[in-house]
């Protein structure tokens, strides 16, 4: 009897205990807290120093070449190794604890070694936090391609952290103008996107502007005033064989690629005033997209080869314009100010990044394409020429510094800012390279 | 008058805010959910994906923030801390992306 | 007298005249706005010439009053070609008043000298951007070119190029021939530093 009194007793106490549980749960179900913002700041991460064994090639390191490169990004802020209190170049050796400790998210380790005339990396990427390896690969390059090398472990690096796809290995085209001699020579250069193994390509005491890369990055497409007026070449890097595909009376100007490679757009008067034309690469043929007495030139394929984008100043000063389609009735992009020139949109479709002039400066900005918001990314004044790179998330433009023409890498969306090292005399007019894989 | 859970739920708000880096790939239409179960002393027993974003970066990011701190603000009256912060869901939901 | 089968390079420059924050704040006027600048130069071109005529030695007795005021006119003509620099405002093509006498004097020349040719060579704005700029530059060259002919030059004379934002060669190469060239321009402060680089 008793017994069954305590058993109905507890059993009631259960579901006394089952209905506070079921209470509990539903009120924690209420309680949902939501993140909608995060750090402003770039993500703390550590490069170590690889360890090495056998003759590695004098120069840069290859930890400082990808340190440097993930800095550039302005999404990364890599800790000095100064700083850090251990050099592991493997997992065991690894202390998340101390990481943590330094507020690190992100631990790249590594061992350089020699084989023959190549240099092989064994790398690994650690997450600090989830204390789990995110990346393992051994790569390997002729030891004279360290640089290239090293490129490579930061666009896998960047990939394993942000899901996007590292630009670091691709190139930059550019022209350098340099007075010094007293006839001014122009050159057109290709680096990597650090500025370092810069090679000329042409050099010319007539100007040469607008280098566009082709999608498969084997050529550029530039002007060049060469024969006393601005023609359109095409250069293929390799070979160095140069064709002259544009040379109409009037401006031939602003090449830019379809994205299949087989025809330009360019700026063409050849009847009257500044319009836009394709020119077909095979047959030559140019084919007038836009017809409007004012100028309309820059212009450039959206990211689907869709529509085209392009600068016209039809309503009065010069402004961003979206042609839907080839003869399509175009559409105003930009009204934040009066001077708006020179779109190049990005690879998503994203947004689309110009020159702006504001309160007497010429600064980049761009324009959020889904809700046409406008932000200007650049705080210095004679800014001209965004390039966007290939992943969307950096831009190359030119500027000046100390009267100086100089080229400054900054994130897309107009953080950390990275001056390319300077050279001899001006640098302009950058083009940022494709990913080639 | 902020309730008392109110008040730690603002805190952990904002200490995760400040933890969290989401990656170069998230959009705004991107949410991970996180079921997690503390101690408490504030520690983090546990942390489960119940959502996913269909991102693993975004997810990792999440879970990195989840895991950085190495105390949870909360409140000291024990029944609050048993109602509302032994385990409870973050969302991680991108409005304003840089 | 010059040889006539050379061509004649007519810089179409333009006007800082109307970009607000250049001209109206003190510092940029320390480093010599647009006007103090420009001004000089185009008289420094027009009297230097002026002064430097072989006519000196020709007898103003032996002639009438109408041969005299001819040969007057005539030399003010010539002096008024030594200007071949033409500014524009900001982002403008507009033939500017104060040019078009000078423009008169350059057409009346090359419709009575139809074997003389002259190169326009137009340039844009240095700052912005490029290829904008470079169409900017050619609208300009096409404006002088179209009022040189609606005033008695032929097309076939002329020959138009842009450089937009560019320092051609050409110009300094023109200069050791003994040819009065376009002072360059440059839009910012800059401005009298570039003509010292390139005296």
């Amino acid at each position: 009897m008793i017994q069954r009194i305590s058993f109905t007793l507890s059993k009631m106490v259960f579901a006394a205990a089952a209905l506070m549980l079921v209470a509990a749960t539903s009120v924690q179900a209420e309680l949902l807290i939501r993140i909608t913002e995060g750090a402003d700041s770039a993500i703390p991460v550590s490069v170590v120093p690889f360890s090495e064994s056998g003759n590695m090639p004098a120069g840069d390191k290859l930890s400082s070449i990808v340190q440097a490169d993930l800095a550039m990004s302005g999404e990364f802020r890599p800790l000095p190794p100064e700083k850090m209190l251990s050099l592991p170049s493997k997992r065991s050796d690894v202390y998340f604890r101390d990481w943590r400790l330094l507020g690190q998210r992100y631990v790249l380790v590594g061992e350089l070694t020699r084989n023959g005339d190549r240099v092989q990396a064994r790398y690994e990427l650690f997450d600090v936090n989830r204390e789990e390896r995110i990346l393992g690969e051994t790569a390997a390059a002729p030891a004279s391609n360290i640089r290239s090398l090293a490129h490579h472990v930061s666009d896998k690096v960047y990939e394993a952290i942000t899901g996007v796809p590292g630009a670091f290995s691709t190139k930059l085209a550019y022209v350098t103008l340099d007075r010094t001699s007293g006839q001014p020579r122009y050159r057109l250069q290709v680096s990597d996107i650090d500025g370092k193994r810069a090679r000329v390509r042409l050099e010319s005491k007539e100007p040469i502007l607008s280098p566009a890369w082709s999608p498969d990055g084997k050529k550029l497409a530039y002007v060049s005033f060469e024969s006393g007026k601005p023609a359109i070449f095409i250069h293929e890097l390799n070979s160095g064989q140069r064709t002259k595909v544009a040379d109409f009376p009037g401006l031939n100007s602003a090449p830019t690629w379809s994205s299949d490679g087989q025809s330009l757009l360019m700026t063409l008067s050849k009847d009257g005033n500044a319009e836009i034309y394709q020119m077909n690469l095979q047959s030559r043929k140019v084919t007038k997209l836009t017809n409007h007495w004012a100028i309309d030139t820059e212009a450039a394929w959206d990211s689907n080869d869709d529509g085209i984008f392009f600068t016209s100043d039809r309503s009065g000063g010069p402004q961003i314009y979206y042609m839907a389609k080839p003869g399509a009735e175009p559409r105003r992009i930009t009204f934040g100010s009066r001077y708006n020139a020179r779109p190049r949109p990005d690879s998503k479709g994203d947004y689309v990044y110009y020159v702006h002039q504001r309160d007497g400066a010429f600064l980049i900005a761009r324009t959020n394409l889904k809700n046409d918001e406008e932000t200007v990314l650049t705080r210095t004044e004679s800014d001209e020429s965004p390039s966007v790179s290939p992943n969307g998330r950096m831009l190359i433009y030119a500027t000046k510094q100390s009267g100086k023409s100089v080229l400054t890498v900054i994130s897309a969306d107009g953080g950390a800012a990275y001056s390319l090292p300077a050279s001899e005399g001006d640098v302009r007019d950058p083009a940022w390279g494709p990913i080639v894989r | 008058m902020l309730s008392e859970s109110q008040k730690y739920q603002a805190l952990i708000r904002e200490r995760l805010s400040q933890a969290w880096y989401p990656p170069s790939s998230a959009t705004e239409e991107m949410t991970a959910r996180l079921q997690i179960t503390l101690l408490p002393t504030g520690e983090l027993a546990g942390v489960k994906l119940v959502a996913s974003s269909g991102n693993t970066a975004f997810d990792n990011s999440a879970l990195g923030a989840v895991k950085s701190l190495s105390r949870y603000p909360v409140p000291s009256e024990r029944d609050t801390f048993e109602t509302y912060f032994r385990q409870f869901t973050i969302e991680f939901n991108p409005r304003r992306l840089r | 007298m010059k040889l006539s089968a050379q061509t004649k390079v007519i810089a179409l420059l333009f006007s800082v005249g109307l970009f607000a924050g250049c001209s109206t704040t003190g510092e940029s006027m320390d480093d010599g706005g647009y006007d103090s600048d420009v001004a000089p130069i185009d008289q420094d071109q027009g009297s230097t010439v002026y002064g430097g005529s072989d006519q000196g030695g020709i007898s103003s007795s032996s002639m009438t009053e109408e041969e005299r005021m001819e040969i007057q006119q005539q030399a003010e003509l010539e002096a008024l070609r030594e200007i071949t620099t033409f500014y524009f405002d900001f982002d403008t093509s507009e033939i500017k008043p104060e040019a078009r006498d000078v423009l008169m004097a350059h057409a009346r020349y090359l419709s009575s000298n139809p074997s003389q040719n002259v190169r326009l060579e137009g340039h844009g704005d240095e700052r912005g951007s490029k290829e904008y700029n470079l169409a900017i530059g050619e609208r300009r060259a096409n404006a002088v070119q179209r009022f040189l002919v609606v005033n008695g030059a032929s097309r076939g004379q002329m020959e138009t190029v842009s450089y937009g934002e560019e320092k051609p060669a050409v110009m300094a190469h023109q200069r050791v021939h003994g040819h009065k060239i376009a002072v360059w321009n440059s839009f910012s402060s800059k401005r009298t530093h570039n003509i010292r680089l390139n005296p």
